[in-house]
């Protein structure tokens, strides 16, 4: 969790994945709350909403809009309370709002932002004169220099990098 | 021959099972510029076609400080708010009067609107208000 230059908490989840964005207001009071709503972006049209008007937060029905519909669930039982989002699609990067409106206190808004990651499609090791390289590559010879060029195809703001080097030198075999 | 009387809330239920959801701002008015002490009205106009109003709410830059639910009781309610003088026995819906101004009055003022439950459809709009010494 970083903040970003509009002082919006942001948040990083993976195509594929589950986050859990929070409604992290200054003030919650479960006791009083009457309705809880979570929008996109700056449009008015909720994405979630729990109406607590005639029966506890905790006992009342949470209603995700029909395309967010089974991906979305709202814990209220941690604090801060969360809205959890599985699996995590391209599109659900952007800004979310949570509103808490409260009986006898202030309403409270909370802002976050999601970036999604999209991992690459396809990862292609290469050597220096483009050659595909698979399996088992050498033999060199010590003090030999190797370099291999490793391509991703596809994926979005992929800046995950894990390289994972297995060689054997002499009859040892290392993994790192 | 048959006549039958259909009461306003029948022919409400008849438009809601092809509710199309049309909340909209008709007007926001904040005074752009007030001389400090003077009073000032603030009023938030909006249309609902198929659909009931739950909340209005007016905000600045500390929060809220005042709303209007209809189905509370009182509907209106106010938040002490540095700089707002806001008088509730003339205040309904979305218009609210700020009986005096003071320095702490200047700032941006959120007018914002919520539909009833299922949708809880908002809109909001923000104007700024500067208040000048005389």
């Amino acid at each position: 969790m970083t903040f970003n230059s509009r002082g919006i908490s942001e948040y990083r989840a993976v195509v594929g994945g589950q986050v859990s964005l929070p409604c992290n207001t200054s003030l919650w009071i479960e006791e009083d709350i009457s309705l809880v709503i979570w929008y996109r972006g700056s449009t008015g049209i909720p994405i979630y909403r729990v109406d607590a008007r005639s029966s506890r937060l905790s006992n009342s029905k949470q209603v995700p809009s029909e395309e967010l519909g089974e991906r979305a669930v709202m814990d209220v039982s941690v604090l801060p309370p969360t809205l959890k989002l599985e699996p995590v699609l391209e599109e659900d990067e952007g800004d979310y709002r949570c509103r808490v409106d409260y009986r006898k206190h202030r309403t409270q808004h909370f802002l976050v932002h999601l970036n999604v990651t999209v991992p690459p499609k396809q990862v292609i090791i290469k050597d220096l004169d483009g050659n595909r390289l698979r399996d088992v590559i050498g033999p060199y010879d010590e003090g030999d220099s190797l370099t291999l060029v490793c391509e991703a195809y596809g994926g979005q703001s992929s800046h995950l990098l894990y390289a994972n080097l297995a060689y054997t030198y002499g009859n040892e075999h290392t993994t790192e | 021959m048959y006549a039958f009387l259909v009461s306003p809330r029948r022919l409400f239920s008849l438009c809601a099972s092809t509710r199309v959801l049309a909340l909209r701002l008709t007007r926001v008015d904040v005074p752009s510029s007030v001389i400090m002490g003077d009073p000032v009205w603030l009023n938030c106009s909006y249309e609902l076609e198929n659909d009931e109003l739950y909340s209005i709410k007016w905000y600045n830059s500390n929060g809220e400080f005042y709303r209007w639910v209809p189905k509370d009781m009182p509907p209106g309610q106010k938040y002490e708010s540095r700089g707002i003088h806001l008088d509730l026995t003339k205040s309904s819906f979305g218009n609210v009067f700020l009986s005096m101004t003071d320095l702490h009055t200047d700032g941006t003022y959120r007018c914002e609107v919520s539909a009833e439950a299922p949708s809880f459809q908002t809109v909001k709009r923000e104007k700024e208000l500067r208040v000048y010494n005389d």
